[in-house]
């Protein structure tokens, strides 16, 4: 997935690679002077069309979160390239402060998002006076509006309130409202929807797609929850270890997987259905260490259909049909 | 059907500087042997509560205001000390949530079941205790030279096998699973799962599953009880729970969740949150997020009652 930037995609990310140097112990450092690498993220490539959605999706330790940071500008790349908004973000030349206005970041767990002692305008104001040139009138003005957008209503209440003085899913549109409100064309959402109650779920995630239409934004969803992913995603990237798996829109992915790990992944969901009679492909132990990944392809060891050529070679992702790619030496 | 637990009329409340947080309020329940009933519930909905409660683990500032869990007809509420350590591990045994912070760091994995086991049987020596790890551990599928090893050896999904391996090493009758998998990556969830079901029928266990995941309570649970704000709100067979759920919280949050089966479905989100325990709504708990409520759900607060069809259902609507 090399195709040259068009004016079609906001966000390309080509051949990301992110290796994070292992902490290692004063004595050890003396016994041995070989330095160690966690293989968070190995040579990655995704694009994103304006206006869409894609998904991360796959289990901790995948390397979701880590490519979701580098694709604002949070972390630093080892290789590879990240193109916002057809502007390399990685080059010298690039204004910090243009890439902040342009890509903001959804954090994950709101409660430690949010500075307990920052009211809620307070919070919401803090990017524009940073940002923006408003003036406190106009950011005020600014506020409340973003308020009443993501639903705190009515925004004069909740302006004046702290967060310990909100509930989980409010906070959470809080945490929405203060990454939307300098109007950024690229979010990452990582796990926006983990931490929230069973019964708001659903209203974030309206929100979110909501805000995305009407905004015109672009979004990276990081999930380890399928069903998300599937209710939101317009296009996935399954990962495992640092690579991206299999790639493909909601519709290929979902039906017509190809990887064995994204088969496994789909049938390992907890069906709420009583009547839904599944066989189960639950592939064997755990997900290997990142510091030592296997040989060849990464997912072999627990891989059901493995053959010779998979401990030895690794599998390049190849487009199968318009728009879906896979890495498996099975097809 | 024999009832192995019986909870009546329960209520607990923390007591905190802000108020009182009735986490429990006037809860009666029935658990039959041999069972696996699934309590699910949102945070705050006081499932972890009554697992403590059941484990006789509450501490202040929680505080039992009334009722009584009868174990085998006797009131585990009314035992002391010693009687209630007996009961704990060899009659009730518990799985928690996070396997890493149950598991004592800095003592091997052998350690963890001599002195469980030690503590709770009587005339036993660390000779026959080492026997009935080794058996635990094949049970729970992981080889028995790692009983020598630390928690922090082992993978997430490893601790939990140790921690299910521990649970049931003293023989117990009624296990109570609080979150099993909540910690874990779905395909070791799926892992975790099949083997309590399996582990279920070979020890003849009574499970309590408690989890806010509907999809686990479907897979695992042959009864389910659901709790709002303190109470049961509807209990009923899982497949008459999800057919045809009755209470309109059970029918929002089986509507609010996406399925990957049925992408295309649109998804009905329950409209406000959870309220605060310091502060609950008069009449029925639900009714300020109720699309079907009228007047007499803000003053009467239904109860739990058997309906025509033999389900239980707390709703003025039936």
């Amino acid at each position: 997935m090399h195709a040259t930037f068009t004016d079609e995609f906001m966000v390309s990310v080509e051949g990301l690679v992110k290796y994070f140097p292992v902490q290692k112990s004063f004595i050890s450092q003396l016994i041995s002077r070989k330095r160690e690498y966690v293989h968070a993220v190995d040579s990655v490539s995704f694009q994103i069309r304006k206006g869409k959605i894609h998904a991360l999706v796959g289990e901790s330790g995948s390397g979701k979160t880590t490519t979701g940071k580098v694709t604002v500008g949070l972390i630093e790349p080892t290789s590879g390239k990240v193109v916002i908004d057809g502007r390399d973000i990685f080059k010298d030349e690039v204004d910090r402060r243009e890439l902040r206005k342009k890509a903001q970041y959804i954090f994950q767990d709101p409660n430690s998002s949010l500075n307990p002692r920052m009211k809620v305008g307070q919070a919401l104001e803090e990017p524009l006076i940073h940002l923006s040139d408003a003036t406190k009138q106009e950011r005020k003005e600014i506020v409340m509006k973003m308020l009443e957008d993501v639903n705190l209503s009515p925004a004069a209440s909740f302006y004046s309130r702290y967060p310990h003085e909100l509930s989980g899913g409010q906070r959470q549109r809080v945490v929405i409202a203060r990454a939307l409100i300098i109007q950024p064309k690229y979010v990452v959402a990582d796990e926006p929807v983990a931490m929230v109650d069973a019964s708001v779920r659903a209203q974030i995630m309206d929100l979110l797609i909501t805000m995305q239409k009407r905004l015109g934004l672009t979004i990276l969803l990081i999930t380890h929850d399928l069903a998300v992913a599937s209710y939101m995603a317009d296009t996935i990237s399954v990962m495992y270890l640092g690579k991206i798996v299999e790639q493909g829109s909601t519709e290929q992915i979902f039906s017509n997987p190809l990887h064995p790990y994204t088969n496994a992944l789909i049938s390992s969901v907890p069906v709420p259905d009583p009547k839904v009679k599944r066989e189960k492909q639950i592939p064997h132990g755990e997900v290997p260490s990142a510091i030592r990944p296997p040989e060849g392809c990464r997912f072999n060891p627990r891989c059901p259909y493995r053959f010779d050529r998979c401990t030895r070679e690794v599998p390049e992702l190849l487009e199968l049909e318009e728009g879906h790619f896979v890495s498996c030496f099975l097809y | 059907m024999e009832t192995i637990l019986s909870i009546r009329n329960l209520s607990v409340s923390y007591y905190t500087d802000e108020g009182e947080a009735r986490a429990i309020r006037n809860l009666s329940l029935d658990v039959e042997k041999g069972e696996t009933l699934g309590i699910v519930g949102e945070s705050g909905s006081g499932k972890s509560t009554l697992a403590l409660a059941i484990m006789g683990l509450l501490q202040p500032p929680a505080r039992v205001k009334t009722g009584s869990i009868y174990y085998k007809g006797r009131n585990i509420l009314s035992m002391q000390g010693e009687e209630i350590r007996k009961l704990r591990g060899k009659e009730i045994a518990m799985i928690f949530q996070d396997p890493m912070t149950s598991l004592n760091p800095v003592k091997k994995i052998r350690d963890h079941f001599i002195e469980y086991i030690t503590e709770h049987m009587e005339n036993i020596d660390e000779h026959k205790a080492l026997e009935i790890a080794r058996k635990m551990m094949k049970s729970v599928g992981i080889s028995e030279e790692r009983l020598d090893d630390y928690p922090h050896q082992f993978s997430g999904g490893m601790r939990q096998r140790v921690m299910i391996a521990l649970a049931l090493a003293l023989n117990p009758n009624l296990i109570l699973a609080d979150e099993p998998t909540t910690a874990l990556d779905v395909l070791v969830e799926a892992q975790i799962l099949e083997l309590v079901k399996r582990l279920k029928n070979e020890f003849s266990l009574t499970l309590i599953l408690i989890t806010h995941n509907m999809g686990v309570v479907a897979e695992m649970a042959d009864r389910v009880a659901v709790m709002y704000c303190g109470r049961i709100v509807e209990l009923s067979k899982t497949e008459e729970l999800y057919k045809n759920p009755k209470h309109p919280y059970t029918k929002g949050l089986i509507e609010s969740i996406p399925l990957l089966y049925n992408r295309s479905r649109k998804l009905v989100s329950i409209p406000g949150h959870p309220p605060d325990l310091r502060n609950i709504p008069s009449g029925c708990s639900f009714h300020p997020r109720c699309p079907y409520a009228f007047d007499k759900c803000m003053n009467v607060e239904p109860e739990l009652e058997k309906k025509e069809d033999g389900r239980y259902v707390a709703c003025h609507l039936y």
